[in-house]
């Protein structure tokens, strides 16, 4: 009798590549589905989540596109794409068509961001890291979403800017000018709040 | 501008929005879901292709099919080479078809058909 691999040898995954796992997958194996799972749920949904600012949708979101990435295993190329970069794809693609659906909603949605805490006084550095968070996230809502994903995957997720025009379908001239126009306007939106946040934006 | 906007950006770094252990879940029995019932993404279908049917096509068709054009080709066939044959070798065929060959007339006339009945 065979042991089932996911069960007897589960650490022996560890340094295989997306790209191995993924066809380990796609011949049953459970255990590279839940590597997978660990190396990129988070990342695909903290990213839907910066996009969406609803951690409700993100994770249907995410959910999606791992789904996604699921289905298409037995179908994909090894070497071709990094797994990585095809998620955020995904992602931005199923936040855009979603945001689009919403678009005649967004007056309330709006309406419906949480309002920056009150971190005046004697705020602590958490609460202060809090505070930036929340004005962020009012901020990034505030931008046309192109502007807000290439703004998100250069500074928060790290990416540089030919890994973002892969993912965006665009040019790297195009993601420099869009970068530097949601920064702009990141720059505006803070200043807006930085009254009522008690500090300055760059402290 | 970057300045300003750096302690931003590495707040949400520090902190990037964790998935819940429900939402880890689902996504672990979507993937036992998609092993058990893949669902293999539909065929396009095949476009349409006109393609001119061939002139063999065309030509057993007009005379009802490929089995009676076969038939008549061996009908022509035969009919050339009774032609093309000196008529001692055609003697030679009509003998081997079990008959006699008294006279061959390759070009027969209508005389027959235009003399009036009596």
């Amino acid at each position: 009798m065979t042991m089932p691999r996911d069960i007897s040898d589960a650490s022996a995954l560890d340094p295989l590549s997306d790209d191995a796992l993924l066809v380990l997958y796609a011949k049953g194996d459970r255990e590279a589905a839940r590597l997978l799972s660990d190396r990129h749920l988070g990342r695909v949904y903290g990213f839907a989540a910066r996009l969406l600012g609803d951690r409700a949708e993100a994770e249907d979101v995410a959910q999606e596109a791992m789904l996604r990435l699921w289905r298409v295993a037995p179908d994909w190329r090894a070497g071709e794409a990094q797994a990585s970069s095809w998620l955020y794809r995904v992602v931005v693609n199923l936040c855009t068509d979603r945001q689009r659906a919403a678009r005649r909603k967004r007056a309330e949605a709006l309406d419906e961001v949480d309002e920056p805490a009150d971190t005046r006084a004697d705020v602590t550095e958490a609460m202060m890291q809090t505070a930036r968070l929340n004005a962020l996230e009012a901020a990034l809502a505030t931008l046309p979403d192109r502007q807000r994903q290439a703004v998100v995957l250069r500074h928060i997720e790290g990416l540089s800017n030919p890994e973002i025009a892969v993912i965006l379908a665009i040019g790297v001239e195009a993601v420099e000018s869009l970068t530097a126009r949601g920064k702009r306007a990141l720059t505006a939106a803070l200043a807006d709040q930085k009254a009522s946040l008690g500090y300055e934006i760059g402290g | 501008m970057d300045d300003d906007l750096d302690a931003f950006f590495a707040a949400a770094r520090h902190a990037p929005p964790r998935p819940s252990v429900g939402l880890q879940r689902r996504v672990l029995a979507d993937a036992e879901m998609a092993l058990a019932a893949p669902i293999t993404p539909p065929m396009a279908p095949k476009p349409a292709v006109h393609r001119p049917a061939s002139l063999w096509a065309r030509l057993a068709d007009a005379f009802g099919g490929g089995g009676a054009l076969a038939g008549m080709m061996t009908a022509t066939v035969a009919g050339l080479y009774i032609g093309y044959v000196q008529p001692s070798e055609a003697g030679i065929l009509v003998s081997a078809l079990g008959g006699s060959l008294e006279e061959l007339d390759l070009m027969p006339g209508i005389d027959a058909l235009l003399e009036e009945a009596p």
